[in-house]
């Protein structure tokens, strides 16, 4: 994993022009940025689209990054206008036969994995994701799928703290009002939170 | 869901979780379903397709060397722009937030504030000023007032003075070029700590027609100013006598003078620069004004 100086260096090189500094950068963000992608588009081939687009548009716009926000940041805030633009242009989601965001059934017996029924749940649950709107889904996916503080995701939308809590409250009791207690019950944990989960709503 | 994992869950929360069941089973589902976005499971792909992607992209830059951060579009200021939604959504209060908070005293602020503007305005006509409160520069003998100009009594003043300006007209509006994509920027209110700002173009003041005759824009200004001193002194003048032996009057009256003459209007900003230097000539209007307002 790179420092944060070395990607400073990286990205000060490819303000000059090279292009294989900034190659570093794709190939240590790539993954989330193309899991940031498929969730916001629903579609593999889109969040390639995506994913390309999104680094390009970074390399020609380099010298407009200020260091004071992380890097991944300033990628995660381009990936979303370039993905909200796509879907826009696509009009409705474009979603495979086999949703690239459903995780495979693994067989009984293999290495841990979702079940069938596990995963049947969670290709209801990026259904009832795509029903939200922009901003919902958008900040949803960043709070909780990417898992990225409050504060950060505030820096990526341009937006409050305070908008971004509310934002993800709003999209998780309209997920939890879609979503049958039959098709949410597989994805229960299944060791218990212990004391914490008797202590919080 | 979001509070620390040492904080304490609202106590009300808990009591109806354990008296209703269905109010229990709702939020065992919404933890459910946090807890499934957070342990979603990673996609699956091969190592030699993470490489396959990478190179991909870096041949996309080669095809565009030397342009790293060279030729920033307008398309390209679009997409490092903050996100803008279709829906936007916000919790109320935050949206109420977004215009400045009221305040019981903004009416007379801006009351104050509109002096400046006013005394530039072609034609205005000052309201029949109220009636002079708070001591005068001579105190009666029984004058017990604190002294204090009533600035509510200021600002209503400037009130009636903005309701005899008629409007201006509407300045036209300039068709809104046509983006194909992205969506148009949204303009932020909080610092966007993202980007580093361009650099902004020089703006220069616009100085009405009228006003480029008569002299430069700082002089109105200083009017301005003097406009608001003239009428502290004015309402404190009380049973002061004739303003004609009140020099501390005439010397910031000026401003009010195109005004109370009823020049041509669009005489009266260019009087307004030019008496500010030469008070001894609107000593004149002065005294002629000041004869026709009503003495306390």
């Amino acid at each position: 994993m790179a420092t944060p100086e070395e990607q400073l260096q990286w990205i000060e090189r490819a303000r000059g022009g090279d292009a294989r500094a900034f190659e570093q950068l794709v190939r240590l963000h790539q993954r989330r940025i193309y899991r940031l992608a498929l969730h916001l588009t629903g579609s593999g081939g889109d969040a390639d689209d995506v994913t390309q687009e999104t680094f390009f548009r970074a390399y020609r716009a380099i010298d407009r990054f200020d260091g004071r926000a992380e890097i991944f940041t300033w990628l995660y805030r381009i990936c979303v206008n370039v993905s909200l633009n796509l879907r826009r242009s696509r009009r409705r989601v474009t979603s495979d036969l086999d949703d690239p965001r459903v995780p495979e059934p693994v067989a009984e017996g293999g290495n841990p994995g979702v079940s069938a029924e596990q995963a049947q749940s969670y290709r209801a649950l990026a259904r009832a994701m795509d029903d939200l709107s922009e901003s919902l889904r958008t900040t949803l996916v960043l709070a909780c799928v990417e898992q990225l503080p409050y504060k950060d995701i505030a820096q990526v939308l341009g937006c409050s703290e305070g908008t971004v809590a509310w934002r993800v409250h709003e999209a998780r009791k309209r997920l939890r009002d879609a979503l049958p207690d039959d098709v949410i019950a597989p994805l229960e944990p299944q060791e218990p939170a212990g004391g914490a989960r008797g202590r919080r709503a | 869901m979001d509070l620390a994992a040492d904080a304490e869950a609202d106590a009300r929360v808990v009591r109806a979780m354990s008296e209703d069941p269905a109010v229990e089973a709702w939020a065992r589902g919404m933890y459910t379903v946090d807890h499934a976005l957070r342990a979603w499971p990673e996609v699956r792909r091969g190592e030699k397709s993470w490489g396959r992607m990478a190179d991909r992209i870096r041949k996309r830059l080669e095809g565009a060397k030397g342009r790293g951060g060279r030729a920033v579009t307008p398309e390209d200021e679009a997409f490092i722009a903050a996100p803008t939604f279709d829906d936007d959504a916000a919790p109320p209060r935050e949206q109420q937030t977004t215009m400045s908070e009221t305040n019981e005293h903004d009416a007379d602020l801006e009351g104050l504030a509109a002096l400046t503007r006013i005394s530039q305005v072609p034609g205005a006509m000052p309201s029949t000023p109220p009636k002079t409160v708070g001591p005068s520069l001579l105190d009666a003998p029984d004058d017990t007032s604190s002294g204090l100009v009533d600035m509510k009594s200021l600002a209503q003043l400037t009130r009636e003075a903005a309701a005899s300006i008629p409007p201006p007209a509407p300045a036209p509006v300039a068709a809104p070029a046509e983006v194909e994509k992205p969506a148009p920027r949204k303009v932020e209110k909080t610092d966007d700590v993202m980007v580093k700002a361009k650099p902004a173009p020089v703006a220069l003041p616009d100085v009405p027609e009228a006003s480029r005759k008569g002299g430069n824009t700082w002089l109105g200004a200083l009017g301005g100013m003097a406009v608001t001193a003239a009428a502290f002194m004015f309402f404190t003048r009380g049973n002061a006598p004739s303003p004609s032996v009140d020099s501390a009057s005439q010397a910031v009256n000026p401003p009010a003078a195109p005004a109370v003459t009823a020049p041509a209007p669009a005489e009266a900003p260019a009087a307004a620069p030019t008496a500010a230097p030469t008070p001894a000539p609107a000593a004149e209007p002065h005294a002629a004004a000041a004869s026709r307002r009503p003495r306390a």
